[in-house]
């Protein structure tokens, strides 16, 4: 062996090792609770075996028989669908005029928007709930859409309008020509060719809204309308600290986000590289 | 059956004026080439004309309206991109079908026109197909197709040869060719910076240069007849010579470093020790015997293209256009002459002085 390639394979090496120990550090967790939630408690809790023996789905029983988790992951669902959908459909309509069309006080509006991401959303709990109680929506499943709607508006813009930035404008011109007004454009023409970057911005959206703990336990306060990260709180109490029952409510909730992701990863990953190439 | 005027155009973006005023008249069914070099504002004008582009002062006439202020949709205009600009996400019938849909065009209809307009550009069996499925020929049909169900008044064409390879280039432009015999009331602009398409498919070729009307006229006036050092030299390839020299007197010229020659009776009204450029096209010049030389110097380059060969002679490079069976070699000296209507004299602002002095035809005499 020479000594160049030695090199090279002890480079290859040390990559390949610190990118495992990455991937261990950042899914170990994930594998655990999810090999876990199959697992009893006694063999939770005497830490023996990393595969369940005996494999056991009473957790995920316990979890839709005593607390209808069920109805919580519902409400996420509607949380996080309604959220993002209202997100990028103010986006949309904002990111294409403010890419497109050259107004005083543009440049103003979009630095404004963009600030909105800087800002901490803890900052907004005080006046968020005042607001809600003052307009009738506080505990309710339209308050938490329209919340989420303006708290991933930002976020989407920041997307969108760089990806329509990066659209050259004949597809448009060729529109207009064909007689095709402002909406339609944006309807039939611009919302098709953003895909991608409605993609990435709804995965990243729907993650965030599903995730969210510290708005949905303070804009709710009934069962009804809570979300499923509240029942997950809530499973300490409820159970009296049912640990697989907790681990099969974990691993539903993280499920969910890791299949949208799936399903839409091509998307994603065409909308994360836009403008890269070419 | 439109006739497009231009009455004092100009377009300015902020402070910067980039078309200065332009004066110009199309006739319904002329096939009318702009051309020029990039940034000469070419694409700007015919975006103009689209209605893509606001007209900052000026009109801009269809049969004698004005349509300054008319949406695109209303001028009857259609337009082929240089990009193709075709709807990604559209089969080829949708795209065809997308402008005639907003019209409201019967659903027979549509599918009617959509394919006889497809049968003509031999894209039929693609129209289930989308544009991604499609090579860049066909999408350029698929774009022209596009332009024709509408049956539009006005054709624009934007630069649309310049993504094709070139054999698909010379198929495409012969189509387009034939597009517009099909089409004779149809009147049709089209945009370029290549001087050959300019000259197969215009009637009447429009030169432009940073923002001006450098020469309206047939490309054979063009080509023979340039107006200014300019169009001379965007005109005909490879391009003219162009030497510079001192008028000596009546119809002769010292050239800058050589030979005295005569113009044949061009440009006699002026005094001598006058600054001129004299051109002279490579296909025009001959290798002569020495004694009648008008040009002389040693060959440093040639290109043989097999149906002609490219000699590169002296140290201004002039270039001769000379059959490709004629022996030569590099390093070897040679004397080449024109006949003297063929010359070109240009004034020191670079107008032609061919036609103040009546462009004379008579044979050139060597000193």
């Amino acid at each position: 062996m020479n000594l160049p390639s030695f090199r090279q394979s002890l480079s290859t090496l040390a990559i390949y090792s610190t990118l495992a120990l990455a991937a261990l550090v950042a899914l170990g967790p994930t594998a655990w609770v999810m090999l876990s939630s199959f697992k009893t408690a006694r063999q939770i809790f005497s830490g023996s075996g990393l595969l369940p023996s005996p494999f056991t789905l009473q957790g995920y029983v316990d979890a839709f028989a005593q607390v209808r988790l069920h109805e919580y992951l519902l409400n996420t669902l509607v949380y996080a669908a309604g959220g993002t959908l209202g997100a990028l459909t103010v986006a949309t309509l904002a990111a294409y005029p403010l890419a497109r069309y050259r107004f005083a006080g543009r440049n103003t509006l979009v630095a404004l928007i963009s600030l909105a991401l800087a800002l901490p959303v803890v900052g907004l709990a005080v006046p968020e709930f005042f607001i809600m109680r003052a307009l009738g929506l506080f505990d309710t499943k339209w308050g938490l859409i329209i919340f989420y709607s303006a708290q991933l508006f930002p976020l989407s813009f920041v997307i969108l309008r760089s990806f329509l930035l990066s659209l050259p404008t004949d597809l448009e011109e060729a529109a207009l020509i064909d007689g095709a007004g402002y909406f339609r454009i944006v309807l039939q023409i611009i919302v098709p060719l953003c895909r991608p970057a409605l993609a990435t911005a709804a995965v990243v959206a729907f993650v965030i809204i599903w995730n969210d703990f510290f708005f949905a336990n303070l804009l709710t306060t009934s069962q009804e309308n809570q979300n499923a990260q509240i029942a997950l709180a809530g499973f300490r109490s409820q159970f009296r600290f049912n640990v697989t029952g907790a681990l099969a409510g974990a691993t539903l909730v993280m499920l969910v986000p890791i299949v949208v992701f799936l399903a839409l990863q091509r998307q994603v990953i065409a909308g994360l590289t836009a403008g890269s190439t070419k | 059956m439109t006739e497009v005027t231009f009455g004092n155009i100009k377009k300015s973006y902020g402070s910067q004026e980039v078309l200065h005023g332009l004066d110009l008249a199309i006739r319904t069914g002329e096939f009318v080439v702009f051309v020029g070099p990039s940034g000469c504002g070419k694409s700007t004008l015919l975006r103009m004309i689209a209605g893509l582009e606001d007209i900052t002062s000026g009109t801009l006439a269809f049969n004698g309206s004005v349509v300054n202020t008319l949406p695109p949709v209303e001028r009857g205009i259609a337009m082929v991109f240089q990009s193709y600009a075709l709807y990604p996400h559209m089969t080829v019938f949708d795209n065809m079908a997308f402008g005639l849909r907003l019209a409201g065009t019967t659903r027979a209809e549509i599918e009617r026109r959509v394919r006889e307009t497809a049968e003509i550009l031999q894209i039929g069996e693609y129209l289930d197909r989308l544009p991604r499925h499609l090579s860049g020929g066909q999408r350029q049909r698929v774009a022209i197709g596009r332009a024709i169900v509408r049956d539009p008044r006005v054709f624009l064409f934007d630069e649309p040869l310049s993504n094709l390879d070139a054999a698909l280039r010379v198929g495409t432009r012969t189509e387009i060719a034939k597009l517009h015999e099909r089409m004779p009331q149809v009147t049709m602009i089209y945009v370029t910076h290549d001087q050959v398409e300019a000259m197969t498919l215009a009637d009447r070729i429009v030169v432009l240069n940073q923002g001006r009307i450098e020469q309206v006229g047939t490309p054979m006036q063009l080509y023979c007849d340039p107006e200014s050092l300019f169009v001379a030299r965007f005109i005909g390839s490879p391009s003219m010579n162009i030497l510079s020299g001192t008028v000596e007197g009546e119809g002769w010229i010292r050239l800058i470093g050589g030979k005295t020659i005569s113009l044949g009776g061009q440009a006699i009204n002026l005094s001598a020790g006058t600054a001129v450029s004299v051109g002279v096209r490579p296909e025009d010049l001959e290798i002569v015997p020495p004694s009648d030389g008008m040009f002389d110097g040693t060959v440093s380059l040639v290109e043989q293209l097999g149906e002609y060969q490219l000699l590169y002679v002296g140290s201004e490079a002039l270039i001769a256009k000379v059959d490709g069976t004629v022996q030569i070699r590099k390093g070897e000296a040679v004397s080449l002459a024109a006949r003297a209507d063929r010359l070109h004299v240009f004034a020191a602002d670079g107008t032609s002085l061919r036609r103040r002095s009546g462009g004379h035809t008579g044979s050139g005499r060597l000193v």
